[in-house]
């Protein structure tokens, strides 16, 4: 006779998974070794309260300058987004226990019975349910977020997601809704003890070897799930009788047992390779498919799929007897979702829950100062102009100046496109209207040497309009010759005078008769606001006697044939 | 007559014949029309019949008296067409908690006054239908609902415990499922289908160890 006893060693806090039963609400089961001790499963998950019973849980849109792609547009979309910020937990309401035990008094019966504490899991998983906030590009059926979950209660999980304009929007009125688009669930998974079991097993050892599964003996090889087919039929033949004690209620895992003995005491493995070529057979065809799950092997399982066996050379005749008592660990998974519900309602005018801000840090902003150059000017880096220094001084609030400058001649302004810039920064300029002020400066140099440095001129904005410091004009002459021969006049000399910023320009003209005077105009180049040119007129007689004269022209006509009286 | 449809005791011969003092399955009928089946289990209490209650009442779930459902199209502006939809749902089986208080007087009335319900039986995954299933034949709504399905979730084994869906319709699937949802008759044969897997040695008596439950999409929307 052989006797087998398997009796599994339970631990203190294993709890007795066949034995639970809810109670308001809460599924609770006794502690193995005490009846009167019971465990429960938490019962809800919620978001995290801060100190002051606020929701943890914050969502940020936040709308930042994006630049438009339509210059002409005066209203285009700015750039955002939102952060969605959550710390989520599972536990179960204190009342909710309380009650529970109550109940859990009455219906067992037991007016000792206590709930202590709740089942402490030995994995948890998280999934995150949302299409708003499914990132792009994700293909369906994914979710969001997974990942391991905390296996005591109270303890908090914490998510923070990004999300673009839309999606940002679409998730602020989702939870203006009593549902919004965020769910989440744990999948919490426990073990526990079955009820115990107690059976006799008696094996029929000649029957046995006349069985249609395993007559071969120990020529054939098997596969598991042959094996557990094999064993099926002999219970059902009685070949092998099982004989439970008591109640019946735990005969999956008794079965599971006395498969498993019976196993070890028949079959042996081997490694599929190894079995002789002459007796494969279909052997590996049927590893195959086993492990490609069109045969399955439910009570075996524990040894796995992959596995061949030889039989043993069974020495036993008669009857044998086994006997199994003991209890099986199990693991169960406990699911435990929540919506994160209806916000909105009653934070949504809580600005430490739900915010909107503008992200205007004038730190990280620059300002841009243009200098435009007019058509007109280009033509006076031919004649004019040999280079134009634009300077920028911007004084700032924290005392410290920014100084930049461009400096425009003729081939930077052919080889560029006629935009020139100079950038200053934000430092502790505050006040954001005081900080588009500033200064600038113009410095000419002239073909010939001349220089004009224009005054520092105030401004605030975005483009300087760079044109000349001068200006054209023409001094015209006119009178009779004829007029002038009479009094014996041979020729007539005028002198033009003026100043051309740190020059004096001079320029003459001699007129006899004869000359057209339209050829003989005056074109002078002016600082602007100056309208005067100095001027003196020289008549040469013929017996070379002068007669000059001077004055300041403002009209620019000079006659030539008015003599002085004297 | 009392209040309760009673449908059947068919385990009564076990009751009369065998030693065991109470029946190990009833079937009842409640008054909501929900058929319930409970089984015995004696090993929670030996001293007072307690049982179990086959998975039934799938349905949209609560919190604080809402219903947790969500249907919102969407617009770029108010005149604009619809651009999309979101649809996002809670379900969850078991008893109510009046369905359990008429189950649990039952009981006290034509089987022993210590009887009670424990819960649900204990149940385990199928492993051939692990997750919640979206069956319909020839429905196009239904074929809307699938390829916008975000998440599958798998089958919650306890009463009480829920399951969430999120759908993200694109604009076209959003104004054809927004048109359809002005009456829930569109919907109809539309199943949300739940398996499980029962470890019948536990409970014994005339079981099948694979079972679902279902519910129709419309009747969730007409509620």
């Amino acid at each position: 006779m052989l006797f087998w006893a398997a009796i599994c060693v339970a631990s203190a806090q294993q709890i007795m998974v066949d034995q639970g039963g809810e109670f308001s609400g809460l599924w609770c089961f006794p502690v193995y070794g005490d009846s009167a001790t019971y465990l429960y499963l938490p019962s809800r998950a919620r978001l995290g309260l801060s100190g002051d019973s606020l929701p943890e849980f914050s969502f940020l849109r936040y709308v930042t300058e994006k630049p438009g792609n339509a210059p002409s547009g005066t209203i285009t979309e700015a750039g955002g987004g939102g952060i969605v910020t959550f710390l989520i937990l599972y536990d179960t309401p204190e009342a909710q226990i309380r009650e529970a035990e109550k109940e859990l008094r009455e219906k067992t019966g037991n007016r000792k019975a206590i709930l202590r504490g709740p089942v402490i899991f030995i994995r948890g998983r998280y999934l995150l349910v949302s299409s708003i906030l499914m990132p792009d590009g994700n293909t369906k059926k994914e979710v969001l977020g997974a990942g391991e979950a905390p296996v005591l209660e109270n303890s908090r999980l914490a998510f923070s997601f990004e999300v673009d304009p839309v999606r940002s929007k679409l998730l602020l009125e989702s939870f203006k809704m009593k549902t919004p688009d965020i769910s989440l669930i744990f999948q919490l998974g426990f073990s526990g003890l079955t009820d115990s079991y107690e059976a006799k097993l008696d094996i029929d050892w000649s029957e046995m070897r006349h069985s249609q599964s395993f007559g071969a003996g120990g020529s054939a090889y098997f596969i598991s799930a042959d094996i557990e087919l094999g064993f099926d039929e002999l219970i059902r033949n009685n070949t092998i009788r099982l004989t439970t004690v008591g109640t019946n209620e735990s005969m999956e895992s008794l079965l599971n047992m006395v498969y498993s003995k019976l196993l070890d005491l028949m079959f042996k493995p081997v490694e599929p390779e190894k079995v002789p070529e002459a007796k494969k057979g279909g052997l590996l065809d049927a590893l195959g498919a086993i492990a490609g799950g069109a045969l399955s092997s439910r009570k075996l399982a524990k040894v796995g799929f992959n596995v061949a066996f030889q039989m043993k050379h069974l020495q036993m005749s008669g009857q044998s007897t086994l006997y199994f008592h003991g209890r099986s660990t199990v693991e169960r998974n406990h699911f435990i979702s929540f919506n994160i519900g209806d916000l909105y309602r009653k934070y949504g005018q809580n600005e430490r829950i739900f915010r909107d801000v503008a992200l205007y840090d004038p730190a990280f902003q620059q300002r841009e100062v243009y200098v435009g150059v007019d058509g007109s000017l280009e033509k006076e880096f031919n004649r004019m102009v040999n280079n134009v220094t634009v300077r920028l001084r911007k004084k700032h609030a924290d005392g410290a100046i920014t100084m930049k400058e461009v400096l425009i001649n003729r081939s930077v302004f052919t080889d560029s496109t006629g935009r020139f810039r100079m950038v200053y920064l934000n430092r502790g300029d505050t006040d954001m209207i005081k900080w588009l002020d500033y200064d600038y400066q113009t410095v000419w140099k002239f073909v010939g040497g001349g220089t004009f440095i224009s005054e520092w001129t105030h401004s605030n904005a975005a483009m300087i309009n760079l044109y000349a410091p001068f200006q054209r004009r023409i001094i015209a002459l006119e009178g009779d010759f004829a007029l002038l021969s009479q009094q014996d006049i041979r020729a007539v000399s005028v002198r033009i005078e003026y100043p051309f910023f740190s020059e004096i320009k001079k320029d003459d003209r001699t007129i006899r008769a004869g000359d057209n005077l339209n050829e003989k105009s005056f074109e002078v180049t002016l600082p602007l606001g100056r309208e005067e040119v100095d001027y003196s007129i020289t008549w040469l007689r013929r017996d070379g006697t002068k007669v000059s004269v001077g004055g300041k022209d403002q009209i620019g006509l000079l006659f030539i044939d008015e003599l002085p009286k004297n | 007559m009392n209040r309760f449809m009673f449908c059947c005791l068919w385990s009564i011969a076990a009751f009369a014949s065998s030693a065991q003092p109470f029946p190990e399955q009833l079937k009842l009928k409640l008054s909501d029309g929900t058929s319930l089946v409970l089984c015995r289990q004696m090993s929670i209490s030996r001293s007072t019949p307690v049982y179990f209650y086959l998975p039934v009442n799938l349905r949209v779930s609560e919190e604080n008296g809402n219903k947790e459902f969500l249907f919102m199209p969407y617009k770029n502006n108010d005149t604009g067409a619809i651009q999309g939809a979101i649809l996002h749902l809670l379900i969850q089986w078991g008893l109510t908690g009046a369905q359990l208080e008429e189950a649990e007087q039952f009981l006290a009335t034509y089987v022993d006054t210590a009887a009670t319900i424990g819960g649900s039986v204990f149940l385990e995954p199928d492993p051939a239908h692990p997750d919640v299933e979206i069956v319909f034949r020839q429905n196009p709504l239904g074929e809307i609902l699938l390829r916008s399905m975000k998440n599958v979730p798998k089958t919650a084994l306890n009463a009480g415990s829920k399951m969430a869906f999120s759908f993200g319709l694109d604009a076209e699937d959003a104004r054809v499922f927004n048109d359809a949802m002005k009456d829930a008759i569109h919907f109809k044969n539309i199943r949300f289908k739940v398996y499980f897997k029962l470890n019948t040695r536990l409970y014994g008596g005339d079981l099948s160890d694979n079972f679902f439950i279902e519910s129709d999409f419309s009747k969730w929307l007409q509620q």
